[in-house]
């Protein structure tokens, strides 16, 4: 009887900790595609596993994204946005809008790391983030995993995470010592 | 049920959020569905079944 308890509980926790390695899926649609190089490394839709992310650098000074992308067709009167996924919730980080009337079908700029907002420097870990690009013409979804480097424990959110699972781990433990 | 369930699914809930934060921070897995809605779950039922295995560590009497 207390084998089972046991097996049970261990069973439980096993669910948990083997859930936590499983990479996210994401995918793809659409003619779009683009890339972005960092700091000497090409990334571009293919990086969308919590394997394979792109990095962006703790150390940003002095570090330039340079990004391109392409759209295949013509995409005339389009609409965008990149959102960062938080649960089920897509919160919206940027967003454009145009008319396209020179036909474009291709883009391409640099971007310096250091005009990062001052928040957004602070933040480490692995975000899901998702494009979609749509207009006359044609309509793009796609998603990737995003890595802000950087040590998760010493972060703000990173200690206060894991004192509280901790502290929440101590609870667990007398939830299950039974009442005197 | 000779635990205490109340506690084990609150700090069940709150161990598997800390749980999912956690491993975002660590950069092992994303903040998505799974992990800020799942996580608490299990954890919620790991409450349970150790509120319901209780007394843990002890022998029954």
């Amino acid at each position: 009887m207390r084998g089972r308890r046991t097996g049970t509980v261990l069973g439980v926790t096993a669910l948990l900790v083997l859930w936590g390695s499983t990479a996210a899926f994401a995918s793809k649609t659409g003619p779009c595609d683009g890339s972005v190089t960092i700091d000497g490394v090409r990334y571009d839709s293919t990086n969308d596993t919590a394997d394979d992310p792109i990095v962006v650098p703790a150390d940003k000074g002095g570090v330039t994204a340079s990004w391109e992308g392409t759209t295949g067709t013509p995409i005339t009167n389009h609409s965008g946005s990149v959102s960062v996924v938080v649960g089920p919730i897509p919160i919206e980080i940027a967003s454009w809008a145009g008319t396209n009337s020179d036909m474009e079908v291709s883009a391409s700029g640099t971007y310096d790391l250091a005009d990062i907002p001052d928040f957004v420097k602070s933040l480490t870990g692995l975000y899901e983030v998702h494009a979609e690009h749509s207009g006359d013409g044609g309509t793009c979804e796609g998603t990737v995993m995003v890595k802000l480097d950087g040590n998760g424990l010493t972060s703000p959110v990173g200690a206060v995470s894991a004192a509280g699972a901790v502290l929440m781990a101590a609870g667990l433990f007398f939830a299950g010592r039974g009442r005197a | 049920m000779r635990g205490r369930p109340v506690l084990g699914v609150i700090c069940g809930f709150f161990f598997g959020l800390f749980v999912a934060v956690l491993l975002q921070q660590l950069s092992i897995r994303p903040l998505d569905s799974v992990g800020l809605i799942g996580f608490p779950v299990v954890g919620v039922v790991l409450g349970l079944v150790l509120a319901a295995a209780a007394p843990f560590g002890r022998s029954p009497r």
